[in-house]
C-alpha cells in the first residue's frame, strides 16, 4: 500500500504531485491523460506569472516540471471506483480493458471535468460529423464554412473569437438574456462584424444529410417560434460536468451538481480523502485556481499522513 | 517501412501530442493540414467520414483521435 495516490494529471493533480515529491511522500499518480481540459484551452492570458500562453504550451510546462521532479505519471487509466478499506482506500480502474488496482492511505481526487452535452436529437449522430465540443481542436476544419456556437460563457466566447477569424458567418446562440464570462471577451466578440448573437435561443435539435450536419433548430423564447439555421459546423460550449463518478454516493460528499464538497484545506468529510480543481465545489473553474487548490490539498494530505505516523 | 499520415490542423492539441509521440518513437510521418489544404480536408472526409482531427492513418488503418495505445498496436 502506498502512502498516497493522486488521481488526475492536470493543473490540480500535477501541482499537488510536486509538493508530495518534494516532501518525499511515497505516492503514485494515475490519470486518463496529462492536461485534461487544460490542454484544450486556446489562448491563455489570465494565468498569473505567464504573460501569454496556450493550453498546450502550459500543459507542456506542467509536464516538464513533473519530469524535472522525477514524477512518474501512469496514463491511460480510467478510474471508476474508490472503496474504503482498512487503513485507507482501494482505487479501481481500467487500462486497455485490464483492471488496474491501487491502494493508498490517502487519496487526492483531481479528475477535473468534461464538457456538458445537450442531450438533444441529432447530437450523438452528428458528433465528429459536424458537431464538436472543442473549437480549438476542430474549429479550423470548418475554415470558410458557416458555423454556430451554443453557449454564452467564456469557452463559447473564446470559440467565437477563434471562429470569426476562420469562418464567414458565426452564429452564437445563448439561452440567456445576456452573455456571461469575461467582459474583455464579450467586448471583443460583439465588435466582430461576422458574428450574429442570438439571445434567448433554446437549441432543440441538429439535422443533416448523408451523415453530415447541415444545421440546427432553436426555439426563439421571445416569439415562441422554432427557427432554423443552416451551418456546416456546430460547437457546443455550455459548461462542464465534474468527473466525480468514482466517488460513491453513499459517502454523501457530493453536492447537487455532483461536485465533491471540500473545506478550505481541500479535505472532504471522508478522512484521508482530498479533492482539488474543477471536480470540487469551489465555483471558479480556472487553471490558476486549480493549481492553487492542488498545492493546498497536497499540503493538507502531507499533514494528514504526518498525523497518521505521529 | 510503415506509411503514417496525420490529418491535422495547425493548433489542435491532440494533433501535436500525436506528432510528439511519433517523433519520440522515431516514426516518420506525413502531415496533412486540413486547415490549409482543401484537398487534404476532402481526403480526410472521404477516408474517415469525419470532420474532426487528428485522424492517424497507419498502413491504411485509421485511428480517430489521439490514443498512444492504439498507435502502438497499429505500429506493432
Amino acid at each position: 500500500m502506498k502512502k498516497a495516490l493522486i488521481v488526475g494529471a492536470s493543473a490540480a493533480g500535477l501541482s499537488a504531485a510536486i509538493y508530495l515529491k518534494r516532501h518525499a511522500v511515497d505516492f503514485s499518480l494515475i490519470a486518463k491523460d496529462i492536461g485534461g481540459e487544460m490542454i484544450l484551452s486556446g489562448e491563455i492570458g489570465n494565468y498569473p506569472g505567464i504573460a501569454a500562453t496556450t493550453g498546450f504550451e502550459l500543459t507542456k510546462q506542467f509536464r516538464k516540471q513533473a519530469e524535472l521532479n522525477q514524477i512518474e505519471v501512469e496514463t491511460g487509466i480510467n478510474v471508476n471506483e474508490i472503496k474504503s478499506i482498512a487503513n485507507g482506500f482501494q482505487v479501481n480502474g481500467q487500462k486497455n480493458n485490464q483492471l488496474v488496482q491501487n491502494e493508498a492511505n490517502a487519496i487526492l481526487v483531481a479528475t477535473g471535468s468534461t464538457p456538458k452535452k445537450l442531450g438533444l436529437p441529432g447530437e450523438k449522430e452528428f458528433y465528429q460529423h459536424g458537431l464538436s465540443y472543442c473549437a480549438v481542436c476542430d474549429g479550423p476544419v470548418f475554415k470558410n464554412k458557416n458555423v454556430a456556437i451554443i453557449g454564452g460563457g467564456n469557452s463559447a466566447l473564446e470559440a467565437g473569437l477563434m471562429l470569426t477569424e476562420l469562418c464567414p458567418q458565426v452564429y452564437l446562440i445563448t439561452i440567456n438574456d445576456a452573455l456571461q464570462g469575461d467582459v474583455i471577451l464579450i467586448r471583443a466578440l460583439i465588435k466582430k462584424s461576422n458574428v450574429k448573437i442570438i439571445y434567448r435561443g433554446q437549441t432543440k435539435e441538429f439535422f443533416g444529410e448523408n451523415n453530415f450536419l447541415k444545421g440546427l433548430a432553436y426555439l426563439d423564447l421571445n416569439s415562441g417560434q422554432i427557427e432554423k439555421i443552416l451551418v456546416d459546423g456546430v460547437f457546443v460550449h455550455i459548461g462542464l460536468n465534474p468527473n466525480s463518478d468514482l466517488v460513491p454516493e453513499i459517502w454523501g460528499i457530493k453536492n447537487n451538481l455532483n461536485e465533491i464538497k471540500i473545506d478550505r484545506l481541500g479535505q472532504t468529510s471522508q478522512p484521508g480523502l482530498f479533492a482539488a480543481g474543477d471536480v470540487t465545489d469551489l465555483p471558479y473553474k480556472q487553471i490558476g485556481v486549480a493549481t492553487g487548490q492542488g498545492v493546498i490539498a497536497g499540503l493538507s494530505l502531507i499533514n494528514f499522513l504526518n498525523n497518521l505516523d505521529a | 517501412m510503415r506509411r503514417v499520415i496525420i490529418y491535422s490542423t495547425s493548433h489542435c492539441p491532440y494533433c501535436q501530442l500525436a506528432k510528439e509521440f511519433l517523433t519520440k518513437k522515431g516514426v516518420a510521418f506525413e502531415e496533412k493540414n486540413v486547415e490549409t489544404d482543401l484537398n487534404s480536408r476532402n481526403e480526410l472526409i472521404q477516408k474517415s467520414g469525419q470532420l474532426a482531427v487528428p485522424v492517424i492513418e497507419i498502413d491504411g488503418k485509421l485511428i480517430i483521435g489521439f490514443s498512444a495505445d492504439e498507435i502502438e498496436k497499429a505500429l506493432d
